[in-house]
C-alpha cells in the first residue's frame, strides 16, 4: 500500500490539539467573534447578553402590591418588606462583570439595590447565627453565604440593572448580587432571606459544584 | 458490502448520542429554549449522560469487537491518490476538464473519509473542551471562557456537517452508494479496499 497515507489519522490529532490548544493558551477569540457567540449567533439573544438559567419550568410572576420579602430566622426583629418599602431605602450601587462558571460573562454590569448587611443589621442578627440563607420563589433554589461575605461591600438585593427595574428573567423583582462569586451564587426572584447558625448546601452545590465560588483569576 | 453489525452499532450508538448532546446544548445555548423548558438541572445532566456515552461507545465497542473497529478505522483513516481526486474533481470540473472519477477504494469516497476524520476531531475536540466547562473550579475563568468559545465554535461546524451527512443519506437511499437505511454501499459500486 505505498500509496496510501493516514491523513485521516493526522488530521484527527493535529485538530484536537489545534483545538485543545486554542482554549488552553489562545489569546481568545476576537470581541466580535466572542459577541456573537454570546449573542448567540447574533439575533437568537437580542438585548443584555445573558442566558437564561431557571432550574424549574416556569418563571415566578409577582404582582407589585403583594410582593413581600422576609428577612426572619435567627434576628431579633423579623422584617416583612413591600417592594416599595424595599425599594424606597438607601440604594448602593455596584459594577462588575457576570460570569457564569460554563464560561460566557457580560462585562460591566451596573446593579442598583440594597445592601443586604443594611436588612441584616436592622433585623438584629444574632450572635449564633453564622450565615444567611437566600430562598427563591420558583420554590426550588436557594443558597447561602457566610454572614462575613453577606455583609462585605457589594453584595446587594439588587431591584435594577442598567438603572430600569430587573426583568422577570433577570430575578425580578429582587435577585441577589455577589460581584466576587460566579452567578450561581445570584439568587433570582427572591422572596425570603434567613440568619442561620450554619450554612447549608445550595442548590447546585448540592449537585456537585464547588462550594467556593470565587471567580478564578 | 454492508456495515458489520459492529459498525452500526457504533454508528447508531454515536448518533444518538450527538443528537441527544444537540438538542441538550441548544436548550442549554439558546436563551429562549432555556425558557421554554427550564429544568436547567436535568437539561444538563441530559447533556453530560451524551457526552458519557460519546466518550464510552468507541473504546466499547473496540473492547467488543476490535477487529471489526480497526478495520473499519483503518478503511476511514488511510487516504489514497483515489481520494485526492476526489477532493480535486470540483476544482477541476471549474476549470472546464471533463473528470471521470474512478469507483472508490473500499465503500469510502474522499468526502466520506474526511467527514468521519473531521467529526471524529470534533467530538473529542468538544469532549476536551467540556472539561474546563464541567469542573470550573480546576480552571481560571478565562481558560473556562476559551474553552466555552471553542466548544461553541466546533459544535457550529458540527452542525453543518451533521446536517450534509444526514442530507446526503437520505438523498441516497435505494441509490447503489447506499444511504440512512442500508449503512453502506453495495458492492458493485465499489472497488475492494486494499486495508480490509
Amino acid at each position: 500500500m505505498p500509496d496510501r497515507r493516514p491523513l485521516g489519522r493526522r488530521l484527527f490529532v493535529a485538530g484536537l490539539v489545534g483545538g485543545v490548544g486554542l482554549a488552553a493558551f489562545g489569546g481568545g477569540v476576537p470581541a466580535a467573534l466572542r459577541a456573537w457567540l454570546e449573542g448567540p449567533l447574533g439575533e437568537l439573544a437580542p438585548g443584555d447578553g445573558f442566558h437564561f438559567y431557571s432550574v424549574t419550568g416556569a418563571i415566578p410572576r409577582w404582582d407589585r402590591a403583594a410582593w413581600r420579602l422576609a428577612v426572619d430566622g435567627l434576628v431579633a426583629r423579623p422584617l416583612t418588606l413591600g417592594y416599595d418599602e424595599l425599594a424606597g431605602r438607601r440604594l448602593a450601587a455596584v459594577g462588575a462583570d457576570f460570569r457564569c462558571v460554563t464560561g460566557w460573562s457580560v462585562s460591566g454590569v451596573r446593579w442598583q439595590g440594597v445592601p443586604v448587611a443594611d436588612l441584616l443589621d436592622e433585623a438584629g442578627v444574632a450572635a449564633e447565627a453564622s450565615a444567611v440563607r437566600f430562598e427563591s420563589a420558583d420554590g426550588a433554589y436557594a443558597d447561602y453565604l457566610d454572614l462575613a461575605t453577606a455583609r462585605r461591600e457589594g453584595v446587594l438585593l439588587a431591584l435594577r440593572m442598567h438603572a430600569a427595574p430587573l426583568s422577570a428573567e433577570r430575578g425580578a423583582p429582587v435577585r441577589l448580587v455577589v460581584p466576587f462569586y460566579y452567578g450561581y451564587k445570584g439568587v433570582k426572584w427572591v422572596r425570603r432571606v434567613t440568619a442561620v447558625a450554619a450554612a447549608g448546601t445550595g442548590y447546585w452545590e448540592a449537585r456537585g459544584y464547588d462550594s467556593d465560588a470565587r471567580i478564578r483569576g | 458490502m454492508p456495515a458489520s453489525a459492529a459498525e452500526k452499532a457504533l454508528h447508531w450508538s454515536v448518533a444518538a448520542a450527538v443528537a441527544v448532546l444537540a438538542a441538550s446544548g441548544a436548550v442549554l445555548y439558546v436563551p429562549a429554549l432555556s425558557e421554554a423548558v427550564g429544568q436547567r438541572f436535568w437539561v444538563r445532566a441530559a447533556h453530560l449522560a451524551g457526552a458519557a456515552a460519546l466518550a464510552l461507545a468507541p473504546p466499547a465497542a473496540a473492547a467488543l469487537r476490535w477487529p471489526e473497529v480497526r478495520a473499519v478505522e483503518r478503511e476511514l483513516s488511510w487516504w489514497s491518490a483515489a481520494d485526492a481526486a476526489w477532493f480535486l474533481r470540483p476544482w477541476r470540473v471549474l476549470a472546464g476538464e471533463r473528470v471521470d472519477l474512478p469507483p472508490p477504494e473500499g465503500r469510502f469516497n474522499g468526502g466520506q473519509r474526511l467527514f468521519a476524520a473531521l467529526v471524529a476531531t470534533a467530538l473529542a475536540v468538544l469532549l476536551a473542551t467540556g472539561i474546563p466547562m464541567y469542573w470550573w473550579s480546576w480552571f481560571a475563568a478565562e481558560t473556562v471562557a476559551r474553552s466555552r468559545d471553542v466548544h461553541v465554535l466546533t459544535t457550529l461546524a458540527l452542525v453543518a456537517l451533521v446536517a450534509g451527512h444526514v442530507y446526503l443519506g437520505i438523498e441516497r437511499v435505494g441509490s447503489p452508494h447506499g444511504g440512512i437505511a442500508s449503512g453502506g454501499a453495495s458492492e458493485r459500486a465499489v472497488r475492494p479496499d486494499p486495508n480490509r
